[in-house]
């Protein structure tokens, strides 16, 4: 019995996955960026590749369909199928969240800005490094990386609620901002929702590695 | 279906013990979720000679009642003799020797005082090639009952056609009973070997595997009968098919020569669905996802 076909399709597959987790990562960067400098251009860029993330999805989930039917995978091949599956609808999600930062980005673009844009473009710092990681510990098949990125969720968590806070007192103060604070506040909601996806990958590791499913993280929002 | 002689009437004055902890440091009991079924063989420190060279060494593990249990691993691991073990059928091999116990609800099959015949009556067995008699598909399956002198000839019918019917082939052959078995399809030649088993009424069929020489259709007819007959009996199935033992079985031991022939071992025994999605052993990984074999 020859493995070597299998192995190939195995690799080729995760290489998708880290493929789309760059692209998502590259996403993210660039919605963030729109904003901060209300670069409509390139807001519009970030709303065209998400078709690129999207369709790299479909085609990552064909490819996994095909080795199922093909080769009946089990026991770690079957794992790492199906946690691929897992990872790549989640990676597609962060996408749609970085989509729709630069959509905001463009309904903003022609507004006055509200503040300097601090805690936002941290957030995404935080969450671009988790899913990065959550990605390497995909690689090496590291679960107890995999358990740690998830405490930085909290500190995701912490800078949104920040924003919030800051944002509401915004709205409070000047109710004329109330519209582009709630934008923001929009934003920084994508920023959470994707750190909060990357511990479903990160659950995935786990799973990848130890075949059970281990729920790690239970988001605040 | 007839009345069969109750295990303990089998062992006659055979001392009956069913030891409550395991020895040797094996596990009995299948990994994974509890099992509510009883057991009904219990194997301990099973091994198996030909000669002096060891074919089975130091099985220790626990068969559920009405589950099928799938014994899987490379060739020359031993798990045909294992089965062999079951209902004394090692006994016809000269020079096989089988050590160790089994207790087939509690009773030491093994015992002098237990007769081979009877044991091979509760315990039937399906071999890898279908092995119809040379005489009509009627008398394949009322061989077994006269000899064993099982009721007159209106109750041998109703055993045959009962066991026609529970083996699914009733409605493909009751115009044909007088036809020579050997003159069916293979599938149906198999499966009229599983209701010549069944025509005893055993408690346990071992299977050694039955689908070998069968196409996709006849295997999964083979297979879907399989899982009908566990409602009344239990499985033991020895397979080379990784995918049937995914497919039909509750649980799986996955067995390993220490070298080809030498001193086959069980490795890991466990619900299938942990073998096949997580096994804990990696040799087991490495057979079930082709590394070797």
């Amino acid at each position: 019995m020859t493995r070597a076909m299998l192995e190939r399709q195995l690799a080729g597959l995760q290489g998708d996955m880290f493929m789309m987790g760059e692209m998502v990562e590259s996403a993210v960067e660039r919605a963030v960026e729109a904003l901060k400098t209300r670069d409509v251009e390139l807001a519009r860029r970030v709303i065209a590749d998400d078709l690129n993330i999207n369709r790299k999805r479909y085609d990552t989930e064909d490819k996994c369909l095909e080795l199922i039917a093909t080769q009946q995978p089990l026991a770690g091949d079957l794992r790492t199928i199906v946690s691929v599956l897992h990872v790549t609808v989640d990676l597609e999600r962060m996408g749609d969240h970085a989509e729709g930062i630069a959509k905001i980005a463009l309904m903003l673009a022609d507004e006055p800005p509200l503040k300097p844009y601090i805690d936002i473009p941290r957030m995404a710092d935080v969450a671009i490094d988790m899913l990065m990681s959550s990605l390497e510990a995909f690689k090496d098949r590291d679960a107890a990386r995999a358990r740690a990125i998830c405490d930085q969720d909290d500190q995701v968590d912490a800078l949104y609620e920040q924003v919030y806070h800051e944002l509401l007192t915004h709205m409070i103060k000047d109710p004329a901002s109330t519209q582009r604070a709630t934008y923001l506040i929009w934003a920084a909601h994508n920023l959470e929702r994707i750190a909060d996806r990357v511990t479903n990958i990160c659950e995935r590791v786990v799973y990848l590695v130890e075949g059970r499913i281990e729920e790690l993280n239970v988001s605040k929002y | 279906m007839t009345e069969t002689t109750s295990p303990e009437q089998l062992a006659a004055s055979a001392p009956a013990h069913l030891p409550a902890t395991a020895s040797a440091g094996a596990p009995y009991r299948a990994a994974g979720p509890a099992e509510t079924s009883p057991v009904v063989l219990r194997l301990e420190r099973v091994g198996v000679k030909y000669g002096h060279r060891s074919a089975v060494d130091n099985v220790c593990m626990d068969i559920y009642k009405n589950r099928i249990t799938a014994l899987i691993g490379p060739s020359g691991c031993g798990k045909s003799s294992l089965l062999r073990c079951l209902n004394r059928m090692n006994d016809l091999i000269p020079e096989a020797a089988v050590s160790g116990r089994i207790y087939l609800d509690g009773v030491d099959i093994n015992s002098d005082a237990v007769d081979p015949v009877q044991v091979r009556r509760h315990v039937g067995m399906v071999f890898q090639k279908p092995n119809p008699f040379p005489m009509s598909v009627k008398d394949n399956i009322a061989f077994g009952p006269k000899r064993l002198g099982l009721g007159s000839r209106g109750r041998i019918n109703e055993i045959v056609e009962g066991a026609l019917r529970a083996a699914t082939l009733w409605e493909e052959v009751a115009d044909k009973l007088d036809q020579p078995g050997t003159a069916l399809s293979g599938g149906q030649q198999q499966r009229l070997c599983i209701a010549r088993v069944l025509a005893v009424n055993p408690e346990i069929i071992l299977m050694d595997e039955p689908c070998s020489s069968l196409d996709p259709i006849a295997t999964l007819k083979i297979e879907d009968l399989m899982r009908e007959l566990v409602r009344e009996y239990t499985i033991v199935i020895v397979t080379h098919n990784m995918q049937q033992a995914a497919r039909v079985s509750d649980y799986t031991a996955f067995m390993l020569a220490s070298e080809h022939g030498l001193h086959g071992q069980v490795i890991e025994y466990g619900a299938t669905k942990e073998i096949f999605t997580n096994p804990r052993d990696k040799r087991t990984e490495d057979y079930i996802t082709g590394r070797f074999g």
